[in-house]
């Protein structure tokens, strides 16, 4: 019985590990989706060196994450995220309003779906 | 990740109920809960080696789940007979004093031929020479025969068998295992004898040896390979 409580205690700490993380995740994944809303309102705003430092800051923070988000998550949605935050990045440094608004809609879009397909709600179990 | 385990549990608990509806002839020497986690596990171990574009840690943590649940399920099985009952079912009489019992056999959708290939495998033709035959849990068929069928003892006959003894193997492959040897109260003087005895150089020339504890030896020279 020992081993069955342990494996019960186990199961729970794994559940609740996965919230944790599930959690954690989210909160990186909607941080690069704001920071790309921020990039498209400064870039119509004309406040290009604030879009420069906001799409900078994307890109590292998802860059930052890479090992952690390579085991969490699929390998292709990583190294998608890892191009759009780039995309996103060289549009801004390029002054292209219209590529830099196009590709922070895009990866706000990219981010939207990674963060509704890992979310724990009835449409992603059943 | 917390969906994958999510749907891993309730996957796993679906299947288990699916399959104590089937019944017990579907298992085949494994319990349910053992049943589903062999199948659930192959395949979600595959999953990761399958798809190298999903990470290992989608693989390895559903895989944790089961092996948990199969764990907690067997410890509740050992503590409740209520639930051991509900979780493995219970065995069923399917022939009772030579008599098939239909009731039993509709309830466990049961065929004579599958009864009577049951009955095979335990070496018995005739149905009637069958005391007790019991559908077990795991799906197989255990019989008792009546005494009159049944084969007859040593001691029905008043014979002296014998004790029996536990072989220890003390050379695996020309290798001495010392440890054997020395519990089965022997020593290499002793096994250098008994290798002279049989010709035998050395233990590089012996593929199996094994003795029990009433000194019985089992001796088996390697074969010379062309």
């Amino acid at each position: 019985m020992k081993r069955a409580v342990a494996a019960g205690a186990f199961l729970v700490l794994m559940i609740a590990f996965s919230l944790v993380n599930t959690h954690f995740l989210s909160r990186l994944i909607e941080r690069v989706s704001e920071l790309a809303e921020c990039v498209s309102q400064c870039v119509k705003e004309g406040q290009w060196l604030d879009a420069e430092e906001r799409a900078s800051e994307a890109e590292s923070l998802w860059l930052s994450n890479s090992s952690y988000l390579h085991t969490m998550l699929k390998h292709r949605d990583v190294n998608a995220g890892t191009e759009k935050t780039l995309v996103l990045e060289m549009c801004v440094r390029l002054r292209d309003e219209d590529g830099a608004c196009l590709a922070a809609a895009e990866l706000k879009q990219f981010m939207d779906d990674v963060n509704a397909n890992e979310s724990l709600t009835a449409e992603n179990i059943f | 990740m917390v969906v994958s385990v999510i749907i891993t549990l309730i996957v796993y608990f679906v299947i288990y109920v699916l399959m104590r509806i089937m019944g017990k002839r579907q298992l085949g020497e494994l319990e349910p809960a053992e049943f589903v986690v062999a199948v659930l596990i192959s395949d979600i171990a595959a999953y990761p080696i399958q798809d190298v574009d999903t990470p290992l840690l989608s693989g390895l943590l559903p895989t944790a789940a089961l092996v948990c649940c199969q764990m907690i399920i067997s410890g509740i099985i050992l503590k409740s007979s209520r639930f051991r009952a509900a979780a493995c079912g219970t065995p069923s009489l399917i022939i009772e004093n030579g008599r098939l019992m239909q009731e039993e056999m509709k309830s466990n959708r049961m065929t004579i031929d599958e009864i009577q290939m049951g009955l095979r495998k335990n070496g018995i033709l005739d149905i009637s020479s069958v005391k007790y035959a019991v559908l077990e849990t795991d799906g197989t068929i255990s019989t008792i025969l009546y005494p009159s069928d049944s084969p007859v003892t040593a001691e029905m006959m008043k014979i002296d068998a014998g004790e029996t003894a536990y072989p220890v193997t003390v050379i695996s492959d020309g290798k001495v295992i010392l440890s054997n040897l020395s519990a089965a109260g022997h020593d290499k003087n002793w096994l250098a004898r008994e290798l002279a005895k049989r010709n035998a150089h050395s233990p590089e020339d012996v593929f199996f040896m094994s003795v029990d504890g009433n000194g019985c030896i089992h001796y088996e020279p390697k074969e010379e390979t062309k």
